[in-house]
């Protein structure tokens, strides 16, 4: 008997890979390989807790790296968007930086544009925000406006130092909402009680009360939820009107992390928020888009 | 509303034999027993989906559990547009006007006394002055929104027949080898508990603990295994388990075990081997195993164990086999167990591998 089931996640996969075309202005330069890659943003990039406690940056779904010793030690290849450019380009040339920090926030992001363009990236990739909503308190979640001419201030930088020809790209947050039903699903399974984690572990840096805690109901969550929604349509106008105005470089958003429906073996078992391997590794292959780069210079 | 619901009941018989033959192919409900089912052929010979349960039954109930999350949620979304779709039809509007009528229309207008009240209620959230205060009354004016759109969604599935069919994946029994492990309790206990740990976290002592109730509570009905599972970069971790391991060597495990749990989690290098001597430990023979590194040996073998069962973080126990993360309350621990206990004088099969004959029979484990 056939399952179709196992075929519903190369399907979602294939789905999701379908190459977004670059929506550039006719006149704009030729796109650099991206060999000399920068990624800026938060924990989420960092691989916090993806694997082992703390920073997993070979798991990053961006700057991930598989050698000898990740081979010998049986850590998860999560085939990052790093390594995915070695294999098509080649590694002469190659550079990864990764200026993302765990905590960052958009406060934070013309700081790591500034250390991009100080690296004359070719790729610089953007997924920031998740420290925006994810707050102590809701009244310290900023208003759209700040938001935007945080990320705005970054653009301007990236604008005016990457060399011609960078591609800048702008990676939607993340539905928290959806790791917190994911929490849920862990404990329904019998594989960890997020919120015992939580309040046990976690409690001194409590990851996300504005979603997480148990106490704001599922009208918060929604609230906070629908708070993403609105800095997700600032990340996506914004970085369009940027591609539109700029021939010197290409701005693309990609909502293909905050659509994609994240499963249980998405998110740690170490700390139940941050994306496990297997999820980092889902990242990389939701946001990997080769169409970018078509047509590349060295 | 009678004649919605019995709309709904036959909606259901109707759906019935469709959604059995979904589950059955995702391998959730019963057709998911059919271990027979052959999956591959090499040479003539087939590889069966129980031969691959073998090695992968964790892995597989994981992605079971998540397709199963996953048809409920899109269910329940589905169910949740075609009530507000009908309900828009049958007053003649469209979802739209429906939901600003009954949700927009029909929030009360935010007072700066309710702001006040919130205050009053959530002191935690004053402060950041004139600013912080508008972003109160924003999140005050979406959140009431959302909760009355919540209500009015959840008033119409009170008057439907909304179920939702799939059974979850039942949890599997994994295969956990317990030879050469430290062991205590009943040697003939219907239920064993293999509890995948290290002595240096406040989570795997506060599980411990609850092993350890279990066995007060149920004398001579628990076999209580020891194997550790820690982050290999967690230098404290890494040392305790090893002392362990050379308690378990020198025949006192259990009083090294309780010696360093008593210490809650916090095991700098001083505690450890405070404990050690507490436990009674010959502390040369230590060292000279230490120096050696089989012990630490020992420890990788532990940890690439609980990693083919599934184990990601511990503490884990596995509960005859059944997998059961140790962060869960008391009471869902004792269910399990009182499960398995019933389980067992009934015949159920229990696939956990036996006890290993190196343990001592005196109800303390022994030398390997």
């Amino acid at each position: 008997m056939k399952r179709p089931i196992r075929f519903i996640i190369p399907v979602l996969v294939v789905v999701l890979l379908a190459p977004g075309v670059p929506q550039a202005a006719a006149d704009t330069a030729a796109p650099l390989c991206p060999k000399r890659l920068s990624s800026t943003g938060d924990s989420m990039t960092e691989a916090i807790d993806a694997e082992l406690p703390a920073a997993n940056h070979w798991a990053s779904w961006v700057n991930g790296y598989h050698g000898f010793w990740e081979w010998l030690l049986g850590l998860t290849n999560v085939y990052s968007h790093n390594q995915r450019i070695t294999k098509i380009y080649g590694s002469s040339g190659r550079a990864n930086y990764m200026e993302a920090k765990s905590g960052a926030d958009m406060f934070d992001f013309a700081a790591q544009a500034a250390q991009a363009v100080s690296r004359q990236a070719h790729y610089v990739t953007v997924l920031m925000g998740h420290n925006d909503a994810c707050q102590d308190r809701f009244i310290d979640i900023p208003s759209n406006a700040v938001f935007e001419d945080k990320f705005r201030e970054g653009m301007d930088i990236l604008k005016a130092g990457l060399p011609k020809g960078a591609t800048v790209y702008v990676v939607g947050i993340v539905d928290i909402y959806r790791l917190w039903e994911v929490a849920q699903d862990k404990k329904a399974l019998g594989i960890v009680d997020c919120e015992v984690l939580w309040a046990t572990t976690l409690l001194k840096w409590y990851p996300c009360s504005t979603m997480l805690n148990p106490l704001i109901g599922e009208a918060g969550r929604q609230y906070t939820k629908a708070r993403i929604q609105g800095f997700n349509a600032i990340l996506k106008a914004v970085t369009e009107g940027y591609n539109a105005a700029d021939p010197n470089h290409r701005y693309v958003y990609t909502p293909a992390a905050f659509e994609y429906k994240f499963g249980e073996r998405h998110v740690s078992d170490i700390d139940c928020f941050h994306p496990s391997a297997y999820g980092q590794k889902t990242l990389s292959e939701m946001t990997w888009n080769p169409a970018l780069f078509t047509g590349c210079t060295k | 509303m009678t004649g919605v619901k019995r709309t709904g009941r036959l909606s259901g018989l109707l759906i019935v034999p469709a959604v059995s033959l979904l589950l059955a192919a995702a391998g959730i409900g019963p057709a998911a027993a059919a271990g027979d089912e052959v999956i591959a052929v090499l040479d003539g010979r087939p590889i069966t989906l129980a031969e691959i349960e073998e090695n992968a039954a964790f892995q597989i109930y994981r992605l079971r559990g998540s397709i199963h999350s996953l048809l409920e949620r899109e269910a329940r979304e589905i169910a949740d547009r075609r009530l507000l779709e009908r309900e828009a039809a049958r007053r003649g509007l469209s979802v739209e006007a429906l939901l600003k009528e009954e949700v927009d229309g029909r929030v009360a207008p935010l007072r700066e006394s309710d702001i006040d009240a919130y205050l009053a209620e959530h002191p935690e959230e004053a402060g950041r002055g004139a600013e912080g205060r508008a972003r109160l009354r924003s999140y005050l004016e979406e959140r009431s929104r959302i909760q009355r759109r919540l209500d009015y969604v959840a008033a119409l599935r009170e008057k439907s027949d909304y179920r939702f069919l799939a059974a979850p994946p039942e949890r599997p029994r994994i295969r956990v080898a317990t030879e050469g492990a430290p062991w205590r309790g009943s040697p003939d206990a219907p239920v064993t508990i293999v509890h995948f740990a290290h002595f240096s976290s406040p989570v795997c002592a506060a599980s411990a603990q609850k092993i350890r109730r279990l066995l007060e509570e149920f004398p001579g009905k628990i076999r209580w295994v020891h194997r550790s599972f820690l982050d290999t970069r967690d230098d404290d971790a890494l040392r305790a388990a090893e002392t362990g391991e050379g308690a378990f060597r020198q025949g006192r495990f259990w009083e090294f075990h309780d010696a360093i749990l008593a210490r809650g989690g916090r095991t700098p290098a001083g505690a450890i081997r405070q404990a050690a001597r507490e436990a009674g430990l010959d502390m040369q023979r230590l060292a000279d195993e230490q120096g050696k590194g089989t012990l630490l040996n020992r420890v990788r073998e532990d940890i690439g164990r609980g990693v083919r069962a599934g184990v990601q973080a511990a503490p884990v126990l596995f509960v005859n086999g059944i997998y059961m993360s140790g962060t869960f309350p008391y009471e869902d621990l004792r269910a399990l167990v009182l499960r398995e206990i019933g389980g067992n004088q009934t015949g159920s099969e229990t696939r956990v591998q036996g006890k290993s004959p190196g343990n001592t029979g005196n109800g303390k484990g022994g030398r390997p």
